[in-house]
């Protein structure tokens, strides 16, 4: 459960810059530019930040039983499953919105 | 109490065709300081952030408990020089991801740490952060502790504080020190090595430190 609290700081940490290069991604490319960014690379490039600006922030993890293999594989896992719920919700709330509105 | 032993053994690297580490062999079990000692550049920090996998090494062989390993993570905690927690978040989160409930109550019952606990990392003064990040350290579970110049940025008391905290916790850790603090590491080390020309020194007696060249006569 805590190595699980590790991932997940670890994850929000590049949350904010994947959702902003991914938001500018969606003004220029609309949905499926956004889904593209978010999923691949805004998350890379939140990564390749990471590693320019915090790489000693990684010493963290590791003394926590994390590698950064390990951080990025599960950051990205995270990335996929989120994208995925937010993306179901959102097509359900569109759903009832035109079933209530027919 | 269970003993515990890590070694390594053949570890080398080079840095642009220069060696910096050859050789290299290192055993500690807990219920040790090591102290290890050398110039600038003698391959020191190297060698910790090999073995604590923060670095690769052109060769290097790892024994915990007498069982070849690849990686000693989880079981080896390491203070890098640089801080290493991240300053966005608040001390309180910082020992929630790092121990239990248990050892969290215990780590929290010290004064410094006790008044910074909503405090963001990166809002704590320089010693007060090291001190935290040392502390921590100390009471994590792994039972292998690398302390890279720990006393930077310390004031006398929180040195003191930090002396009595590694002494106290290698009854049960084998940690290795390393600092140009010499007096200090002389004080809580049990064991004294010194890195030169890329090789481990074992010293017996303070004084082959004059003789090896790491310092001048008149200093000791």
């Amino acid at each position: 459960m805590r190595s699980f609290r590790n991932v997940w700081a670890f994850y929000k940490t590049t949350l904010l810059v994947n959702l902003s290069i991914s938001a500018l991604a969606a003004v220029f490319g609309g949905w499926s530019n956004f889904a593209a960014s978010f999923l691949l690379y805004g998350f890379l490039l939140s990564v390749v930040l990471k590693e320019v600006r915090a790489k000693s922030e990684y010493v963290f993890y590791r003394n926590n039983g994390l590698s950064r293999m390990q951080l990025w594989i599960f950051s990205f896992l995270i990335n996929i499953v989120l994208f995925l719920a937010a993306t179901s919700i959102f097509i359900l709330c569109k759903i009832i919105y035109l079933k209530s509105t027919a | 109490m269970q003993n515990h032993i890590l070694e390594v053994d053949s570890v080398s690297k080079s840095f642009s065709n220069r060696p910096i580490l050859s050789d290299v062999w290192l055993r500690i079990a807990t219920g040790s300081v090591t102290g290890l000692l050398g110039r600038n550049g003698s391959g020191k920090s190297t060698l910790l952030r090999i073995v604590a996998g923060h670095l690769a090494a052109d060769h290097m062989f790892l024994k915990i408990d007498g069982k070849p390993v690849s990686t000693a993570k989880g079981q080896l905690a390491y203070l890098s020089q640089d801080n290493f927690i991240p300053k966005h978040f608040s001390v309180g989160k910082a020992i929630r991801l790092s121990l239990d409930k248990a050892e969290a109550d215990v780590f929290c019952k010290d004064d410094v740490i006790r008044s910074a606990l909503s405090q963001k990392v990166g809002n704590l003064s320089t010693g007060q952060r090291r001190y935290f990040e040392i502390r921590l350290l100390l009471f994590h579970s792994a039972h292998f502790v690398f302390l890279d110049e720990p006393y930077n940025g310390l004031s006398p008391m929180l040195i003191e504080e930090v002396n009595r905290l590694i002494l106290e916790t290698s009854r049960y850790k084998a940690i290795v020190i390393t600092d140009h603090d010499f007096w200090n590491v002389f004080e809580v080390s049990t064991h004294l090595t010194l890195m030169k020309d890329g090789k481990i020194h074992h010293v017996k007696d303070k004084s082959e430190l004059i003789e090896k060249g790491y310092l001048n006569q008149g200093m000791l």
